[in-house]
């Protein structure tokens, strides 16, 4: 008896047995790319046996579309497609197309009787939160001296520089104690952005503005004389953590600037 | 230890490669190939085996894995030694391209198991993260799609080249 198979060389590639071996110790990517080899290597390494593991293990939860749909999808096409969903899930939104430096705060904190708050701020000349977080603080140089609880009206407008633009992130009435060492926060509900795939009606983001007032005495006298200080930002109310910058600046750029996609 | 194992010891078998280069060689070793090993069953030790489709350079080294991993004469392999085939094993295949492939085919038709367990595993490795071109060069194989054919093939797992 002998071993009737033809002479072996280095000038033969391997027959499909050893091509199925070799399959199952590839890892996915290169498994996928051996199959562009040559036509036999295509139907060896894209079976069903070969993929519905990988798929099992990497995309579990449609894996088991192989088997619902009315035509049954090879296991290597659903791999694909769950990888090019796995990729979009994660995907990074892009950077804002909107700069701080293209913004300009302004806001207006009015009594019945008078205005306690009015000042148009540059974004650029605001600290960045040390975090990174959409929030800022403004010093208000502007004396005041009241007492009691007030009735006060808030507007916090962002405007595009060269009024190219303006959104209105707060505009409510509350009552705020104006009286040194207390402080008044207030926040509003923001609306839903209402582009592609946001169409639901809530934003999950609240606009946020934080008076306080710190004591100064002035030597011997009554006279209570406030230092302001104005903080605004913006809250995800998923958390209850003001978002990054950038997540604010792209909320943002939806209603300011023009939507290019 | 058994009597055939006794029995086998003695006897030699000797197999003779396609370029007719002869290899005298324990039955007992001999028979990690599963092929052989049929052979040998069916009485067909009286003679030379021929191995037409290994060249001698080939069987030569088959030869040198069967010695490595004929049954020890204790019949219970320790772990040490267990150890130091697996070394053994890692050294045998670290060989150019070719000469692996010759090894996993001759692995699959002489049916060694761990042989073709072993240079699979290597290929595998060989094949990690190598282009389509490279891959057809290592294997020798022809492209047989057509342009068309091929980019289509290739747009199927786009994403593998991303």
């Amino acid at each position: 008896m002998s071993l009737t198979v033809t002479a072996s060389s280095a000038t033969v590639s391997p027959p499909w047995e050893v091509i199925v071996l070799v399959a199952h110790r590839l890892d996915v990517r290169s498994l996928a790319v051996a199959s562009c080899a040559c036509k036999s290597w295509s139907i060896s390494m894209s079976s069903d046996h070969l993929w519905k593991p990988i798929c099992d293990t990497h995309f579990p939860s449609i894996s088991n579309l192989h088997f619902i749909a009315d035509f049954s999808v090879p296991y290597r096409r659903l791999y694909a497609i769950g990888h090019a969903a796995a990729k979009r899930r994660v995907q990074m939104p892009g950077n804002p197309r909107l700069s701080l430096g293209s913004l300009v705060f302004t806001i207006n904190i009015l009594t019945k009787n008078s205005p306690v708050v009015t000042l148009a701020k540059p974004c650029e000349e605001l600290l960045v939160d040390p975090n990174g977080v959409f929030k800022f603080d403004i010093d208000v140089n502007s004396e005041c001296s009241f007492a009691g609880l007030e009735d006060v009206k808030i507007t916090w407008n962002v405007v595009l520089r060269g009024w190219r633009g303006v959104f209105t992130m707060m505009d409510c009435e509350g009552k705020v104690s104006l009286s040194p060492g207390s402080e008044g926060w207030f926040s509003e509900e923001l609306p839903s952005p209402g582009c592609c795939s946001c169409a639901a009606a809530v934003s999950g983001m609240v606009a946020d503005l934080k008076m306080g007032f710190c004591r100064k005495r002035e030597r011997g006298g009554r006279k209570v004389k406030g230092s302001k200080q104005v903080s605004v930002g913006i809250l995800s109310i998923v958390n209850w953590r003001y978002v990054t910058v950038d997540d604010g600046l792209r909320y943002l750029q939806h209603f300011l600037l023009p939507c290019d996609v | 230890m058994s009597s055939t194992l006794c029995c086998s010891f003695a006897k030699n078998v000797t197999l003779r490669s396609s370029d007719g280069q002869t290899f005298e060689v324990e039955e007992a070793a001999a028979q990690v190939s599963q092929t052989i090993k049929r052979m040998i069953e069916d009485g067909c030790t009286g003679s030379v085996i021929p191995v037409p489709n290994l060249t001698g350079p080939v069987l030569a080294l088959v030869i040198e894995y069967f010695k490595k991993h004929s049954p020890p004469s204790d019949g219970c392999p320790t772990a040490l030694l267990e150890m130091e085939i697996k070394d053994w094993d890692a050294k045998f295949v670290a060989v150019d391209n070719d000469t692996l492939l010759d090894l996993t085919l001759a692995a699959h038709y002489l049916e060694i198991q761990g042989l073709l367990d072993l240079t699979c595993h290597r290929v595998a490795d060989i094949l990690n993260d190598n282009s389509v071109e490279k891959i057809r060069e290592i294997f020798h194989i022809k492209n047989d799609f057509t342009p068309e054919e091929e980019a289509e093939e290739r747009s199927k797992i786009q994403w593998a080249f991303e």
